[in-house]
């Protein structure tokens, strides 16, 4: 996947400016950055749900503005930051909607299809889930049956709008434990976190983005002096087990805060 | 699901039967019986008088109001889908308003007859509908919010228009009021084989072509970006659904008038047997729509001497067994 210079505006808002990113089969690409920096337009644009767009967006040699919805849902799976349904359908049956790119349009999934859906919730171990109504669940739960919406789907690329917001400290790392592993059998990923060290952690390559352009490319380590920059906050550094980690000093926001935003 | 399915279905199949043998004319169970497995026979053991009671009123109307149910309950649950909202009706966009001026029109300006009265009413049903959605495509694309909107105030335009036919009536014939008043109140009372020819077949093709994008319709309740990221085109599919369900609604209004409760409470009463996925909603809101709808249809003719119009036993029949259904047992999103 390439993303060349590309701009996006709600109305008079320039929400991206001139993004160029890359993400490779194999690999989670990690968008980090503050609130409203751009990440949720960037995933938005790329899966053809906010257009027109300036620049080019190409998925497998392909610019996204020239597919239509059902090449690009079989190319691209994407798990949205929040959802909520109105109506209580069972978490099995939402699962099941990841289907819909492969089934005609005047007919419903079949056998194969619910067998899929219950392997892969068998999988991220939802099972549990699969007769409880969507809408009664906790919002960690809720997440796990959308990532299990998007792995049904199966689209070679997945887009995921902060996977661990919302989740407890197990959860989370259940959730990128197989974002990892998805990665590792093949899959592109592209998603945004708000955790600097879990992206650190499970992550190839971190793009920090700042109010909608590109501050920097993280490969490897965490970079102090540009999320500080970013975030406009004093930000302290500490080594556990060989890994760099980076928290935030207490009060720090307020000795330097950037305003705006 | 399959034998609760069945009995459902059979329970219609039952119900439409038993509507062949009720009426204000007393005719004999039995040689109601004989006058149906004989069609063709005008004259027999029977009087013409008696086999045309039969097939020229009984079966048409039976037709109409399995038609009706049918199609209001199935338009009603996809409303509800497409706008993913549990507490709207086919009325939203404005079809049922818009079909009542039209058949007012008619009425007072035109002929009385009913098949001008039900050409009006399918045509200014469709207006309506037409209006509203170019209303809310003003300022660019629509939203279903904005469409909601729209069709509001169109509804509560054309039943204001309504309102001034009636007063403009009020100095006309008697006749013609009275009759505009029923129209008004909803029923199959003019039902006869030449009314079934528009609406039929549009009630058939429609609802058929619903049933089939079921499963499309779970896909649009979950929303414009659920549904365009699962690969489907969201402001095509839901227009196309819009057309259909307003073309039911429309089909069903023009013969029958207005029938309230229907469309809302159906869909409600088919979700509370099989849950929320549109795959069972759609035949079970089918089914039940029928059901109730041949049940309220017969209480109509019998209860009194005059036939009470059948918007008037829906809303008595619908009120209280939904009222019952919602204090038993809880709908899931309340």
């Amino acid at each position: 996947m390439e993303v060349r210079n590309l701009s996006f505006s709600f109305g008079s808002i320039k929400a991206l400016r001139g993004v160029s990113l890359d993400a490779y089969e194999g690999q989670v690409t990690c968008l980090l950055g503050p609130n409203g920096s751009g990440k949720t337009t960037l995933l938005k644009c790329v899966m053809g749900l906010l257009s027109p767009y300036n620049g080019s967006i190409r998925v497998g040699g392909r610019e996204v503005s020239e597919m239509d919805r059902r090449e690009a849902a079989r190319l691209m799976a994407y798990v949205p930051q929040i959802h909520r349904a109105v109506f209580p359908f069972s978490s099995l049956s939402v699962v099941l909607l990841g289907r819909t790119p492969w089934i005609s349009e005047i007919s419903g999934p079949g056998e194969e299809d619910i067998r899929r859906a219950e392997e892969v919730m068998e999988e991220l171990g939802i099972s549990h889930l699969a007769h409880r109504p969507y809408t009664r669940l906790s919002g960690g739960e809720m997440r796990m049956v959308l990532i299990a919406r998007a792995l049904v789907q199966e689209a070679p690329v997945l887009l995921m709008d902060e996977p661990t917001a919302y989740l407890d400290f197990r959860y989370q790392s259940i959730v990128m434990d197989v974002v990892r592993r998805l990665a590792d059998s093949g899959k592109t990923v592209l998603l945004s976190l708000h955790d600097p060290n879990v992206a650190a952690a499970y992550c190839d390559r971190i793009y920090v983005l700042d109010r909608g352009t590109v501050a920097g490319v993280l490969e490897g380590s965490l970079d102090k002096g540009i999320l500080e920059r970013v975030y406009g906050m004093e930000l302290a550094q500490g080594s556990v087990d060989g890994r760099t980690f980076i928290f935030p000093r207490r009060g720090a926001s307020r000795s330097s805060h950037r305003g705006g935003s | 699901m399959g034998r609760r399915g069945l009995s459902l279905a059979l329970l219609t199949a039952g119900l439409a039967f038993a509507s062949l043998f009720v009426g204000r004319f007393g005719i004999e169970p039995s040689l109601v019986l004989r006058i149906i497995a004989h069609p063709g026979t005008k004259v027999g053991p029977w009087t013409y008088s008696q086999w045309s009671v039969v097939w020229l009123i009984r079966v048409p109307r039976t037709i109409m109001v399995v038609l009706a149910g049918m199609a209001l309950a199935t338009a009603g649950a996809s409303f509800q889908a497409v706008f993913r909202n549990p507490l709207v009706a086919p009325s939203l966009l404005g079809v049922t308003q818009g079909a009542a001026l039209g058949a007012s029109v008619a009425i007072l300006f035109a002929s009385p007859s009913g098949s001008v009265v039900q050409l009006f009413a399918f045509s200014f049903g469709l207006l309506a509908v037409a209006i509203s959605y170019f209303i809310s495509r003003v300022r660019g694309t629509p939203g279903t919010l904005t469409l909601v909107l729209a069709g509001v105030a169109v509804s509560m335009f054309m039943s204001s228009m309504v309102g001034v036919m009636k007063f403009l009536a009020a100095s006309g014939s008697e006749e013609r009021i009275s009759s505009l008043v029923f129209w008004l109140m909803g029923g199959f009372y003019r039902v006869y084989w030449g009314s079934l020819r528009l609406p039929a077949p549009i009630i058939i093709v429609s609802v058929t072509a619903v049933m089939l994008l079921r499963w499309r319709l779970n896909v649009l309740s979950m929303g414009k970006e659920e549904a365009e990221s699962l690969g489907v085109d969201y402001g095509k599919s839901i227009g196309l659904v819009v057309v259909l369900a307003t073309l039911m609604t429309a089909a069903t209004v023009s013969v029958a008038g207005i029938i309230s409760w229907i469309g809302l409470v159906i869909p409600h009463i088919a979700r509370m047997l099989v849950g929320t996925d549109n795959r069972l909603v759609l035949p079970y809101s089918l089914a039940i729509g029928s059901s109730i709808m041949l049940v309220s249809d017969m209480i109509a003719r019998v209860a009194t001497t005059a036939e009470i119009p059948v918007g008037i036993i829906t809303s008595f029949i619908g009120f209280p067994f939904f009222a019952h259904l919602l204090r038993r047992r809880r709908l899931g999103w309340a």
